[in-house]
């Protein structure tokens, strides 16, 4: 699964169950972002062990984009069984302060700031 | 009339009478015989049968040759030469009787549901050898009333007259495997199909309803022109079989007719004798779909109905993809009804929107009533409005400034944002202080509504209580920005501070607060990303950094000339791109 567009695209690796993000995300609002939501739901729903979310290359994530990454580690965090890993990096300033939310929806998730 | 053109009507008159009977007798005789080479069987008066029917053929050739010269008839003593010429009578009666003599023999040895059909061929024969009889007593002036009251339409004035190879050609044409081989491809089901058989002889619509049923078709007559109109007008048919030579309402009118109406599409066939080919021509360019000639061929009949129902079918396929088509029209229609009704809406609901969220603005006025603090706020919907929120509360002298953005746009941003400055206010007039308490209270609500509402909404909000000279922020958004007399900038950072409205159920544990001091001449921004993140052309942010920048060199002027700067100088970096998210921006001053 993946969406590729010219300012961003998200890929979602089923062997390693990684989901990379990269580019710029600054879509208007939840409908806009429905691609990416349906991809992210697909994923919870196949309940792999660990899910590892890559944003160390995605540079911009808006408030839309983080409220529907906060709603996809909620989602996570409601089936359990599933190990939560967030890649960031130090490089993009807005991952700094949006990142914690998520590790406070989800004591157990793993933040890795590269 | 003159005498001349008289003659040659009633040349043409007197073959079309004469044909009448001969066509019954070639008619039924290749019927009988078809129906036993389709049985495969061979029985022993099969011979007879097929003397009959060559007989037929004879008398026809026999009339053309006689009563159709090459070089038409010009006077009453030419015409009488060419009707009472012996030779054309002991041709005829010999082929009559011939015809006669077999019938007899066929009465008593053929089955017994043949008999009525050779009976018929007797009649007609009989008939024939009146006719022929009563050659002799005619003259074009009487001939009218002795052979029949009928009156052939006036096309017919203008004869064809056969070259005898053209009429073995024509022959040869029926007799060919070609269309034989067609038929084999036949894709229709017959039994779906009604033929409408218009016929004046009673002899012709039994033989044509029957070779019709024979090939699976259902069979409907109609006696003559006026009783066909009827019939097609509270009928349905597929097709028409249609005698051109009719009394009264003749087959031109009945086609004209059908032609100008709503059964324009169902195909005519006009029936015709092989030497009325002008008439037949005229038909045609009327928009007849074909001809059959009399004597009826069973084979000719049958590939001519398939090739017209084939048509037919064909066109009524392509008017059923028109009616669909003009059906998906109607249904685009309907929709770009609904959606310029959807438009409407959404213009409607983002005015309603907009006025939601300016409504509850507090005044200049009562900004400027604020001891300690000069406040001035701004604020402006995006296009799509957003859910900003700013107030200023006052309640027993204690100053709320709260901000803060719901996710997303349209009326629910709106809507939740008025529900939490009502909470707001709800909790201050409760005299809530605890920031703990309040967030969790004010939390539980927006969340509960928030659920109930089906929403996947939240918002950052953060309140920031001020008493002399103190400030008290708690709740998660942007970085507030302090900018000190003289020019330097803090930047507070909120994200320790709370967490999103609405998001969790409970959210108690990250709520904390943060305390500055404030001296004289301070300068405090609050703003919602729809400035930090608003794009020029090229797609870059506003940032943080030029809010900084355009604060802290105006820190010196008055809240109200803060606002204008930052607001001039977002504006000369947006230019002229849209502006996606509402702008709101607080300047508080110490004084």
């Amino acid at each position: 699964m993946e969406i590729k567009t010219e300012n961003y695209k998200v890929v979602y690796d089923e062997v390693s169950n990684n989901i990379v993000f990269d580019g710029s995300l600054r879509l208007n609002g939840t409908a806009e972002y429905a691609s990416i939501t349906e991809l992210l739901n697909n994923v919870a729903q196949q309940e792999p062990e660990k899910i590892v979310l890559d944003l160390k290359e995605l540079n911009f994530l808006n408030s839309s984009g983080i409220s529907i990454l906060s709603k996809f580690v909620i989602n996570i965090r409601r089936r359990k069984n599933i190990q939560m890993v967030v890649i960031g990096a130090k490089k993009n300033p807005w991952q700094g302060k949006s990142l914690k939310n998520l590790q406070r929806l989800m004591p157990s998730l793993k933040l890795e700031m590269e | 009339m003159t005498t001349d053109s008289q003659s040659q009507l009633s040349l043409s008159h007197l073959r079309h009478e004469l044909r009448t009977p001969i066509n019954a007798i070639i008619g039924y005789s290749e019927m009988i015989v078809e129906e036993f080479e389709d049985l495969g069987s061979d029985p022993p008066y099969l011979q007879e049968l097929e003397e009959i029917r060559d007989c037929g053929a004879e008398l026809l050739v026999s009339i053309n040759n006689f009563l159709n010269p090459a070089i038409p008839p010009t006077s009453e003593l030419e015409w009488e030469q060419i009707v009472t010429n012996p030779e054309l009578k002991i041709q005829l009666q010999k082929l009559t009787n011939l015809v006669i003599n077999n019938c007899q023999q066929l009465i008593p040895t053929i089955e017994t549901e043949l008999v009525p059909d050779v009976e018929k061929i007797n009649l007609a024969a009989n008939k024939l050898l009146e006719e022929i009889n009563n050659l002799l007593k005619t003259s074009p002036g009487k001939n009218s009333l002795t052979i029949s009251p009928k009156i052939p339409p006036q096309v017919v004035e203008e004869d064809y007259f056969f070259e005898p190879e053209t009429i073995s050609e024509i022959d040869i044409i029926i007799d060919s495997g070609v269309l034989l081989a067609q038929e084999d491809e036949q894709p229709l089901d017959p039994s779906k199909y009604t033929i409408l058989i218009v016929d004046d002889n009673a002899t012709n619509r039994d033989l044509l309803s029957r070779q019709v049923k024979t090939q699976g078709y259902k069979a409907a007559v109609a006696r003559d022109g006026r009783q066909a109109i009827q019939k097609i007008k509270t009928g349905a048919y597929d097709l028409i079989l249609l005698d051109i030579i009719m009394p009264e309402i003749n087959g031109y009118q009945v086609l004209k007719w059908i032609r100008a109406g709503a059964w324009r599409h169902i195909p005519t066939i006009m029936i015709s004798a092989l030497d009325e080919i002008d008439s037949v021509v005229k038909c045609i360019e009327m928009g007849a779909a074909d001809y059959l000639a009399k004597p009826f061929n069973p084979t000719l009949l049958k590939a001519r109905l398939g090739a017209c129902l084939e048509q037919k079918r064909l066109r009524d396929q392509e008017s059923s993809y028109l009616d669909k088509l003009a059906l998906a029209n109607e249904e685009i229609k309907t929709l770009n009804g609904c959606l310029k009704a959807e438009n409407m809406r959404l213009s409607t609901e983002l005015e309603v929107t907009q006025r939601l969220q300016m409504m509850l603005l507090p005044k200049e006025q009562e900004l400027s009533q604020i001891e300690g603090l000069e406040i001035a706020g701004f604020m402006e919907p995006a296009d799509e409005v957003g859910g900003d929120y700013y107030d200023v509360l006052q309640h027993h002298g204690r100053i709320t400034i709260g901000i803060g953005d719901v996710t997303g746009h349209g009326l629910e941003s709106g809507v939740l944002m008025l529900m939490v400055q009502t909470a707001v206010r709800t909790l201050m007039e409760n005299n809530e202080t605890d920031p703990k308490k309040f967030f969790e209270v004010l939390n539980r609500t927006i969340y509960k509504n928030v659920q109930r509402m089906d929403s996947d909404k939240n918002l950052s909000l953060c309140l920031v209580n001020y008493h002399e000279g103190v400030l008290n922020l708690s709740g998660q958004h942007e970085e507030m920005l302090v900018i000190r007399a003289g020019g330097t900038v803090e930047r507070v950072d909120t994200i320790d501070l709370g967490f999103p409205i609405g998001l969790e159920e409970t959210i108690e544990d990250f709520v904390f607060q943060a305390q500055i001091n404030l001296h004289q001449g301070d300068v405090v921004i609050l703003y919602t990303d729809g400035i930090t993140e608003a794009e020029n052309n090229l797609g870059i942010h506003y940032g943080l950094e030029n809010l900084c920048a355009i604060v802290q060199q105006n820190w010196q002027e008055s809240a109200q000339d803060i606002r204008q700067a930052v607001i001039e100088n977002l504006r000369s970096h947006i230019g002229v791109e849209k502006v996606y998210d509402d702008i709101t921006l607080v300047v508080l001053k110490q004084k």
